[in-house]
């Protein structure tokens, strides 16, 4: 199987490519496919890249193709992580409109280069941002079930994370999936959370504790006082002690939030959560994660079938995903994916999106 | 052969070195794709030329030329329907027990004991058909790249 990351020159791309060499995704009769783009930087840093790799990974490397046009992406998964990224640094806001405006055009490019020239079977792994755009506009071309979100299944990974810390435990041991929105506007769904080894009634109370008092209805509100919080706390280390203090769903919020203010950036986490839906895609097996689709009436929101991009639980396999896999969510779970939902729709359309 | 599946020849120019084969060999296997025949035919300069036979799908042929031009070794693919009339092809004999001059659209030439047919793929491979029956031994049947 081949993968082919568009905009490899990244942090991010350089980051996954590394981790699916020296994680031993990719066979050595597989195709690494490193994309840049012509007459940009990168076009003339993925030649240099494709180097570096095979310098670091000659023993294990796959074959490393270089393309620069996007009518040469060849790959049985592509990784779209091109475009924008969100700025780091301390005080940097996120202007998620003006990343749309600028990102909207490389993500029509290559999805539509994608649906001219290719196999008709890609499955497309989105990392670049706003994730429910690109998701929207390679699905509405490519077909819903190929395109998925790599967004809910980071802040799932940081959720369990976050969880397994304030436990004590390993995130292996936490299973439990975060839905909604990418960022600030995630969903934790706390009713989906398992802890390996323990019965129901035990797991609810552990559960309950580490959750507290709380519902979902002042979700919001607690992630923008941790952020002012954490805005009044100059010293960065003293910063992210702070966050400690915070429940396990907040943390997974504010955590790589400061990350990014910091000025470090969050590279590594999203090539790993990416590097993990790429081996979903590539294993062959039904894998239940969570990631950003363009639904089709598979949820009910609000008393209707609902339509539109959202982080929901789905069964990911070799042709993408095919199921939904939110049962039963719990009531405050359920009125906020409804809300984060119908934002995502107006903020899609906002920025050019919905049907063509 | 299904309505879906045909048979197709892909030419390749490839460098020749090390791993060539096994590349090109690797990008078949990862699909399921068996080859019917795989066979070398001009190298010079540092660049050979061989076919590969093949059943597949129209879109999943595509796929595997795609994918096979994207290889470090490849300089480039023509990619051919088995029943294409420009497909000729070469088939060496022994054992030729019958007068093979009047298979009709095929040239005939001897070397000895062998008999060395040319023509179209179809005209040559029936023909190369109807002698095996009659006793002679196949030793060669390459397919060239069309002209």
């Amino acid at each position: 199987m081949d993968v082919a990351i568009v905009g490899a020159t990244g942090d991010v791309g350089r980051a996954i490519c590394g981790s699916l060499i020296e994680r031993g995704e990719l066979g050595a009769s597989s195709r690494l496919q490193l994309v840049g783009r012509a007459g940009g930087s990168s076009g003339a840093a993925v030649h240099g890249l494709r180097v570096d790799l095979i310098d670091a990974f000659d023993e294990r490397a796959p074959h490393i193709d270089v393309a620069t046009r996007p009518e040469d992406v060849v790959a049985d998964v592509v990784v779209m992580t091109a475009g924008r990224t969100v700025p780091t640094g301390t005080g940097q806001v996120i202007d998620r409109d003006a990343l749309a405006a600028d990102n909207r055009r490389v993500f029509e490019e290559y999805a539509d280069a994608l649906a001219a020239h290719g196999s008709g079977h890609e499955v497309v792994i989105v990392v670049s941002n706003p994730v429910e755009l690109a998701v929207e506009v390679f699905a509405r071309r490519l077909g819903r079930h190929r395109v998925i979100g790599m967004g809910a299944w980071l802040d799932t990974l940081r959720f369990r994370r976050e969880i397994a810390a304030t436990l004590g435990i390993r995130r292996h041991r936490v299973s439990g999936f975060v839905a909604g929105q990418h960022g600030d506007m995630m969903v934790p769904l706390w009713s989906s959370v398992r802890l390996r080894g323990l019965d129901p009634d035990e797991r609810a109370e552990i559960v309950a504790r580490v959750r507290g008092e709380r519902g979902l209805a002042s979700f919001r509100s607690e992630v923008a006082a941790a952020k002012q919080r954490i805005a009044a706390t100059p010293d960065v280390a003293a910063a992210f002690a702070a966050i400690d203090s915070f429940p396990p769903d907040i943390q997974a919020v504010i955590r790589p939030y400061l990350t990014h203010q910091s000025g470090a950036k969050t590279a590594h986490g999203t090539a790993n959560a990416t590097v993990d839906l790429v081996r979903t895609v590539l294993d062959g097996r039904d894998i239940v994660v969570a990631g950003q689709v363009l639904l089709d009436g598979e949820i009910e929101l609000g008393g209707i079938p609902w339509t539109g991009v959202l982080g929901v639980p789905v069964a990911v396999g070799p042709d993408g995903w095919t199921r939904v896999m939110l049962d039963a969510p719990a009531a405050d779970e359920e009125r906020a994916l409804w809300e984060v939902a119908q934002s995502i729709n107006e903020s899609v359309a906002a920025w050019g999106g919905g049907p063509r | 052969m299904s309505a879906i599946t045909q048979r197709w020849f892909a030419f390749t120019q490839v460098e020749d070195r090390s791993g060539a084969s096994a590349a090109i060999a690797g990008v078949f296997s990862e699909r399921g794709v068996s080859f019917g025949s795989i066979s070398t035919l001009d190298v010079h300069g540092g660049i050979g030329t061989m076919c590969v036979e093949f059943a597949a799908s129209e879109r999943l042929a595509q796929v595997l030329v795609r994918t096979l031009a994207r290889l470090a070794v490849v300089r480039a693919v023509d990619l051919v329907r088995a029943d294409d009339a420009r497909v000729r092809a070469v088939a060496v004999l022994a054992g030729v027990a019958v007068d093979p001059d009047t298979v009709a659209g095929v040239g005939v030439h001897r070397d000895g004991e062998l008999v060395i047919l040319t023509g179209p793929l179809p005209t040559v491979a029936a023909a190369v058909a109807d002698l095996r029956g009659g006793g002679a031994a196949v030793e060669a049947l390459t397919v060239l790249p069309p002209r």
